[in-house]
């Protein structure tokens, strides 16, 4: 039993008639084509930036088409530090993701399925974390990792994205969970099941399509952190992909088509990940609203 | 030599100094460790510390230098963390002013005031180096470089529009308005952030309020409320109006100023020299069609705005890392060495006798001038407190806005004045 | 323990399960799978909110040792002093009343488009997707680049199509500025409401739009008598993370105006970052936030209670 529907494709909530003429359909996809033209424009002009020559660049401005392409530019971002941040926010994501999504699962586990006094308020308590503006944070998060000395860590760093992370990733999978039916559990739990085994065997498979969401959303977030990286990291073999394309934007402050090339390396990853893993966002979304 | 001059002096005696040829001197009235020392730096991803260092550990090879390099304002914000949680790096790159001194005031910078002569720092940088570095008359860094700011300008503009280099503020005006005549913007600026915009008013406050009195406007002791500020900002926007800066410049990032010049349609650029290598040797432009010229105030002594960057060393260090910090601060410009160090920390150096090579004309125009006795001032965000700073430069894009007159942009900065000082008792 | 507690567990089959005492093992465990998400939760983000509503009642300029008690003045300077902290809740207001409209129409019209079968469905949907995985700043940093009154792209299409008349400072007329930051921050939160509404739309039954066809109803009448009202639920949630998500908003505003020109774009996420971090206010700084949060409470209260409820 998987709530992956392969078969949601079809089920679109309006099908086309089967005598409606051509012309309407032909509209249509040029109507959508050109406004998915104007809405992907900002990105073509980011690649295309990347791809002129520093001089081509300061002499002939955006829209002047580039003399030759600079393909370089990649590599010479690459070189010199993109390396190093693409390596730290890799380890970053892939640890820290798969952490916190698991953590926030247990809990959400226990809040759902566990008779537990005060739930609810504990629930409304985590998502209290929502609301909470990031900055209000920074001066006693400050004063409490210099006293764990974990500050330019990335180990330390780890700890406030995993709390950072929860609320959202809790709110997910409590939605998603109770949309698994009761009855399996209990099912489960006459058959000498454990608590920790209904939870590994049963709950966590059945809320794939809500994990997987999560690990996307997740990993984009982390993958995009900037204030915390900006306050907390310093040295830099430790910095992420965000904050050192800032420094970057320094060091090059004038090398804008080298900063494009840099931010082009930067969303790469997002796309892939995007592409592979699309269909399972609506899946994994539309239990959380479900109520 | 004195210690005591005074800030607002900034008396620069460099010819004769200059003239006397580079003492040699190295740094062995210095303690140097003993042991293994590791040296935490932070600075800037723009101070070219790199090859510096690599001279440096060749040169003491039980000294590690830890360097870190941050964007400016990442910078400014890691000291702020460090001195929030007790975690300052061992040494750390610092302009002057408003900017140093809340470390220096909060006790985390080592005092270097008594240990001028023993360093001989007294012989070995230029004087207006130290007086810029200095707070409430204490030293508490070693300055490596001196950054002026003078107006470029495309030779070809000039040419196009029939503009002779402008020697007064009137002339200069009017080479303005030829070259707006002539279709070319006269100025290109970036005013995001402010204080692009700010080299313009402070400009125009040497030239109404002269050297004496804009010193006094700028550390709080002149009010604000007064004719000459309130025709400095009434310039500015006389100048905004007459179309004299680029189109839409207020929120225009300042590292795109140069993009118009090179295309023709703008002349002018108010900038440090640096820009020579940063900017127009990279983008492949030959800096001899490129000219400068000190901006004409008017006044006596002509000043230009200008600070100088220094290393600060932490007082809460061990004594050893202090040692080997200090002995880094003052190898930067180590008279044998800084002429080396230059071409990658770029120029003016703080060190006497140092002239930039004649591949690179604009800077070397620049070093002349320095020799030659030039003085300078203190830009409005080191010279007021960095909360002042906030209220200067909101007031002047006001006054650009049309959303305040010139009068109550000048009444706006007084009132934060009279509020700071008050919660300062 | 609480009596309701052990009602709630007692009426379930799982309780009657063996064991002696159930409704403690059920507690024991709950707490073992709580721990972790508890004990980061409250370190990492409810200590330091607390902390920081403290230092709300200092003058302190997180540089020197000490620091000094003022009570609640800071908040009394915001609100009779701080003429830049009215333009920022000026802004923020107005920031988060077209947030909750603009995107969030573009989005579900964007879903109700794409939720059509058609061949190329997929593709449509990454594409409009898309900008919303990239990161805010990066956005800002792409568009502003676009809005540069020269050399941006929008000035200079302008002027290629011969419409030079519209040429503006997008970024340097307080008129405008803002508007203009606004769009690039839809552009990047269109995607977000897009995907709940899908997400949304799926759980509808096509028998019932389908027999809606049948009866003769219209595409609007259907929309306006079978869909909207079946997505009232994805509504609040799409608002809700919204107005959160305005209210907070900082970066894109950071990163294209800087709060400029004159602090004309200022708002408060901004505002509180620039005394705390550029001003060196930290007591001021952390009252706006105080502010920012109690404000963002008035949407969050209600939500929180819904989805507690829900169970």
């Amino acid at each position: 039993m998987s709530l992956v529907v392969a078969g949601r494709d079809s089920g679109s909530a309006v099908l086309p008639h089967a005598g409606r003429a051509a012309i309407p359909r032909i509209a249509f996809y040029v109507g959508l084509s050109l406004f998915a033209l104007v809405w992907i424009a900002p990105v073509f002009i980011l690649v295309f930036t990347a791809l002129k020559s520093a001089s081509d660049f300061a002499h002939g401005g955006t829209f002047a088409l580039p003399e030759r392409i600079e393909w370089a530019n990649f590599a010479k971002a690459w070189d010199v530090g993109i390396r190093t941040y693409f390596a730290n926010s890799a380890l970053m994501t892939l640890v820290k993701v798969p952490a916190g999504v698991l953590i926030a699962a247990m809990a959400a586990f226990a809040l759902t399925f566990l008779r537990l006094p005060g739930s609810r308020a504990l629930f409304t308590f985590f998502i209290v974390g929502l609301v909470v503006p990031i900055q209000m944070t920074l001066v006693p998060l400050t004063l409490l990792l210099r006293n764990l000395d974990l500050i330019d860590s990335l180990f330390g760093l780890f700890w406030l994205y995993l709390g950072f992370g929860l609320p959202f990733a809790i709110m997910v999978m409590r939605g998603y969970m109770r949309s698994i039916p009761r009855e399996l559990v209990e099912a489960a739990l006459i058959d000498g099941c454990s608590w920790f085994g209904v939870f590994r065997r049963i709950v966590l498979p059945l809320s794939t399509p809500a994990v997987v969401s999560l690990l996307i959303f997740d990993g984009i977030a982390t993958w995009n952190e900037f204030i915390l990286a900006q306050i907390f990291l310093r040295q830099n073999s430790n910095r992420t992909l965000p904050l050192g394309l800032v420094n970057f934007q320094t060091e090059f402050s004038t090398a804008y088509e080298l900063l494009a090339a840099a931010q082009c390396i930067t969303i790469v990853p997002l796309v892939v990940v995007y592409l592979f893993f699309q269909r399972y966002f609506v899946d994994g979304l539309s239990g959380s609203i479900k109520s | 030599m004195s210690t005591s001059w005074n800030r607002r002096s900034f008396t620069l005696a460099l010819a004769g100094a200059l003239a006397a040829g580079v003492p040699v001197l190295p740094a062995s009235a210095q303690t140097v460790p003993s042991g293994k020392v590791t040296v935490e730096l932070f600075g800037l991803v723009t101070n070219g510390f790199d090859p510096v260092i690599e001279a440096f550990q060749k040169d003491y090879p039980n000294i590690t230098v830890k360097w870190t390099k941050f964007g400016t304002d990442e910078f400014k914000q890691a000291l702020r963390v460090g001195a929030a949680s007790g975690k300052m790096p061992d040494l750390w790159f610092n302009w002057g002013g408003s900017l140093a001194y809340p470390y220096s005031r909060a006790g985390l910078t080592l005092d270097l005031t008594g240990r001028i002569q023993d360093l001989k720092l007294d012989q070995t940088l230029v004087p207006t180096a130290i007086v810029l570095a200095q707070d409430r008359g204490k030293l508490y860094g070693v300055p490596n470089r001196i950054v002026p700011m003078t107006i470029v300008y495309r030779k070809e503009m000039f040419e196009k529009a029939g503009v002779k280099v402008p020697n007064t503020f009137a002339e200069l005006e009017e080479a303005c308005a030829k070259l707006k005549a002539a279709g070319i913007t006269p100025f290109s600026l970036g005013g995001k952030f402010s204080w692009m915009t700010m080299r313009f008013t402070d400009f125009f406050m040497e030239h109404y309020a002269g050297p004496k009195l804009h010193d006094q406007i700028k550390a709080m002791e002149a009010s604000w409320d007064q004719d000459a500020v309130v025709k400095s900002f009434a310039k500015l926007k006389e100048w905004n109006d007459k179309g004299w800066f680029n189109q839409g410049f207020l929120n225009v990032d300042p590292a795109t100023n140069m993009q118009l010049v090179y295309q023709g349609k703008a002349a002018m650029v108010l900038e440090v020299p640096s820009i020579e290598v940063t900017r127009l040797k990279r983008e492949n432009i030959d800096p001899s069609t490129y000219g400068t010229f000190l901006m004409p105030t008017d006044q006596t002594p002509r000043r230009v705005s200008g600070f100088q960057q220094q290393l600060q060393v932490s007082a809460k260090a061990p004594k050893d890392v202090q040692d080997a910090a200090l002995l880094f601060a003052t190898y930067v410009v180590r008279p044998d060495l800084a002429a080396k160090h230059m071409a990658s920390i770029g120029g003016p150096s703080a060190a006497r006798g140092v002239v930039p090579g004649a591949d690179s004309p604009l800077q070397a125009q620049y070093a002349t001038w320095l020799q030659e006795g030039l003085q300078l001032f203190l830009p409005g965000d080191q010279a007021l407190p960095q909360e002042m700073v906030a209220a200067y430069f909101e007031a002047q894009d006001s006054v650009i806005l049309g959303a305040m007159t010139p009068a109550e942009a000048a009444k706006s900065v007084q009132q934060a004045i009279t509020g700071f000082k008050a919660r300062q008792q | 323990m609480s009596l309701g507690g052990a009602d709630t567990a007692a009426a379930t089959p799982a309780a009657g399960r063996g064991g002696s005492n159930p409704l403690r093992t059920e507690w024991r465990i709950g707490a073992l799978f709580l721990a972790p998400a508890l004990l980061l939760y409250v370190t990492i983000i409810i200590y330091p909110l607390i902390y920081s509503s403290w230092l709300s009642l200092f003058e302190w300029d997180g540089i020197s040792p000490t620091r000094r008690f003022v009570g609640l003045d800071n908040y009394a300077t915001l609100w009779s002093q701080n003429r830049v902290f009215w333009i920022a809740l000026k802004n923020s207001a107005l920031w988060t009343a077209v947030a909750l409209v603009v995107p969030t129409s573009i989005g579900l019209g964007l879903a109700l488009l794409l939720n059509r079968s058609f061949a190329g469905r997929g593709f449509y949907r990454g594409l409009f997707y898309f900008p919303a995985i990239l990161s805010l700043s990066l956005c800002g940093l792409i568009w502003t680049w676009i809005y540069h009154p020269t050399l941006g792209f929008l000035n200079q299409f302008l002027g290629w199509v011969g419409l030079e008349s519209l040429h503006r400072a997008w970024l340097s007329e307080p008129s405008i500025a803002l508007f203009a930051v606004m769009v690039a921050a839809g552009w990047h939160n269109t995607g977000l409401p897009m995907l709940l509404y899908l997400a949304g739309l799926q759980t509808i039954p096509r028998e019932v739009l389908e027999a809606a066809e049948v009866d003769g109803a219209t595409a609007f009448q259907r929309f306006r008598h079978v869909t909207w009202p079946m997505l009232k639920d994805t509504t609040f949630v799409v608002l809700a993370i919204t107005f959160i998500n305005s209210l907070k908003v900082y970066d894109v505003v950071y990163v294209m105006t800087f709060g400029g020109p004159a602090n004309q774009t200022q708002v408060l996420g901004t505002w509180m970052y620039f005394l705390t971090y550029n001003f060196n206010r930290i007591g001021l700084g952390t009252a706006i936030a105080v502010v920012l949060f109690g404000l963002t409470l008035i949407f969050a209260i209600p939500y929180t209670r819904k989805l507690g409820q829900e169970s």
